[in-house]
């Protein structure tokens, strides 16, 4: 009665291996910082970094034209790299609406 | 012949291949055909028989092909006349869920009627809408759409293939730019297929859990490789794991075919359904999911291949891989001819025979003479997975893509293992969370670990000396 197939015992350990170790995780991400770093998906790996992307890494996202990416270029040139994320907004071409769909793709390290 | 069906096979897609080169039309191939057929039945004892057999194959897909590019005279497409400036009327139902991107919604309809001016015509034919804003549409819907009509243009700059040649691939002759929401009226509903809109209800609901339960990348990333819904995977990621060459696992494909259907005939068997019905829901399951996913050509072909197998496991025949690729080769292209000159299709099927003919040969050379056990074993035969479907696709991959990654095989030995898992829990929490949902925390923690993990192991590779060259 109590014993178990080959079939229920797999599924069986599956499930409580990923409770186990979702419980795990969870502590560890709350108690230990560099836990969390590791758990949770970082800025860099998803987003560019606005002061470090060259051209290809602007045209490489699906929202910047190859003028908005040279425009993006050139700011950074003349005024330095990007101290904030806003300052897309004094680029020439990004009003506000473009600007929301950069801050998807664009991040400052 | 121990596999007559590669022989069919090859045949007609020479056949296909021949047609699509020279400009000879379908009543020539179609003739020709009818003819071997009847020297066939008059020389059908004779050697000379299998020869005549294989020649009819060979001009059925020339006809095939010729014929799939003739329009009927009822097309929509020959209804579209350059310059006109007054709005089409077009009325059809939804053939896809609508999807929105930078605010614009796209979706095809089969087009049943016409109207230009005062002149309604009943027509046929697929068209491709864009709408200017949003309205709620969904597959099935009837509609009356009012806007500009256009055939597709070809990219500035010549492309190898230009968009308007992949549009036809896909049967779209036109399409339709409409202004706003208001051109767009819904006159009735539930008019396509019934399981498949079973299928897009049930993608709905795993999406919606999957983003309510996750953090917006980490379902992303899952609802790519389980839903085939590629949109919400970042720009970065999609490009780093092209250059890695391990984008096939952000596609659905046999892989996940496989996944879903060890899942279901694993929790069928715990719960003690008897073998045959087992194999029938679990076929019914596999071509819902087929449906979810989008129908593509790899999910096309796993699910035939998988369906060959468990038809013959169930009738207690033995199965051959190379007859099942074969009979899911020529369902493809029997429906679409075309569809043997598109890189999904052409990458699918040499991903799998490259494997199925060279890991063997290379297990021989290495495992086996070895004598490699344990750990050592599960890591060289995956090594050796990615190795022969990298040679059978790094010709295409090359020739389509321009790129060519080395780091390819080195890559896909972690993270196949890592979407495998991914896969598996993705899948588990959008099953199990439905009834338990209190779990679904510990679910996504593994999810969203495993994810990172991927993400950035993916990154360092590409950062890789020599990971990847442009060839053009």
């Amino acid at each position: 009665m109590f014993s178990l197939t080959k079939d229920e015992r797999r599924v069986i350990l599956f499930l409580t291996c990923v409770v186990m170790s979702g419980m795990g995780i969870d502590f560890a991400a709350k108690t230990f910082p560099p836990v969390k770093r590791i758990v949770c998906v970082q800025a860099g790996l998803v987003k560019i970094d606005i002061n470090q992307a060259t051209l290809e890494d602007l045209l490489s996202t699906r929202c910047i034209t190859k003028k908005l990416a040279q425009s993006i270029l050139e700011y950074r040139v003349l005024n330095g790299p990007f101290r904030e994320l806003e300052q897309l907004k004094e680029v020439k071409g990004v009003k506000d609406k473009r600007y929301e769909k950069l801050k998807e793709v664009l991040y400052l390290k | 012949m121990k596999r007559p069906l590669v022989a069919i096979t090859l045949l007609f897609c020479a056949g296909i291949i021949f047609a699509s080169k020279v400009r000879i039309g379908f009543q020539i191939f179609y003739v020709s055909a009818l003819i071997l057929t009847l020297f066939s039945f008059i020389l059908y004892k004779k050697a000379i028989a299998d020869a005549i057999l294989y020649l009819i194959i060979f001009c059925i897909g020339s006809s095939i092909i010729t014929n799939s590019q003739i329009l009927p005279k009822s097309h929509i497409s020959r209804f579209v006349y350059f310059k006109e400036k007054d709005p089409y009327i077009v009325i059809g139902n939804l053939q896809n869920e609508p999807e929105l991107n930078n605010g614009r919604l796209s979706f095809i309809i089969n087009a049943s009627r016409v109207r230009l001016g005062k002149t309604e015509i009943k027509c046929r034919g697929k068209v491709l809408a864009y709408l200017n804003g949003t309205k709620k549409l969904h597959y099935g819907d009837e509609v009356i759409l009012t806007g500009r009509l256009h055939k597709p243009f070809a990219y500035a700059g010549g492309a190898r293939t230009n968009y308007g040649d992949y549009l036809r691939s896909q049967g779209i002759y036109t399409i339709m730019r409409i202004a706003n929401a208001a051109h767009v009226e819904k006159i009735g509903r539930n008019r396509g297929f019934f399981l498949k809109r079973i299928a897009i209800f049930l993608k709905t609901k795993m999406e919606k859990m999957l983003f309510n339960s996750l953090p917006e990348v980490t379902a992303g990333v899952m609802a790519a490789m389980i839903l085939g819904e590629k949109n919400r995977v970042p720009p970065l990621v999609y490009n780093l794991m092209m250059k890695t060459g391990t984008v096939h696992i952000l596609v659905v494909s046999g892989f996940n075919v496989g996944i879903v259907g060890f899942i279901t005939i694993l929790l069928l068997k715990i719960m003690r359904v008897p073998r045959s019905p087992r194999i029938v829901f679990v076929l019914v399951l596999l071509l819902i999911y087929c449906l979810m996913t989008g129908a593509s050509n790899p999910i096309v072909r796993a699910t035939i291949m998988a369906a060959v197998f468990m038809v013959s496991y169930l009738l207690k025949r033995e199965a051959d891989i190379y007859n099942s690729c074969c009979i899911a080769a020529l369902f493809i292209l029997f429906l679409n001819p075309k569809q043997l000159f598109d890189i999904g299709f052409q990458l699918s099927f040499m991903s799998v025979l490259a494997i199925v003919c060279l890991y063997p040969v290379f297990s021989r050379i290495t495992v086996e003479r070895f004598a490699i056990r344990g750990l050592f074993k599960f890591l060289a035969e995956g090594f050796l997975v990615s190795l022969a479907a990298w040679f059978g696709t790094m010709g295409i991959i090359a020739f389509a893509f321009g790129t060519f990654s080395p780091v390819t095989v080195l890559a896909n030995i972690f993270i196949v293992p890592l979407a495998t898992l991914i896969t598996l829990c993705g899948i588990s929490l959008v099953a199990i969370g439905y009834i338990f949902p209190l779990i679904i925390p510990f679910f996504a923690s593994v999810g969203e670990l495993l994810v990172s993990v991927l993400l950035q192991i993916n990154a360092f590779m590409s950062n890789l000396p020599g990971a990847c060259f442009r060839l053009h």
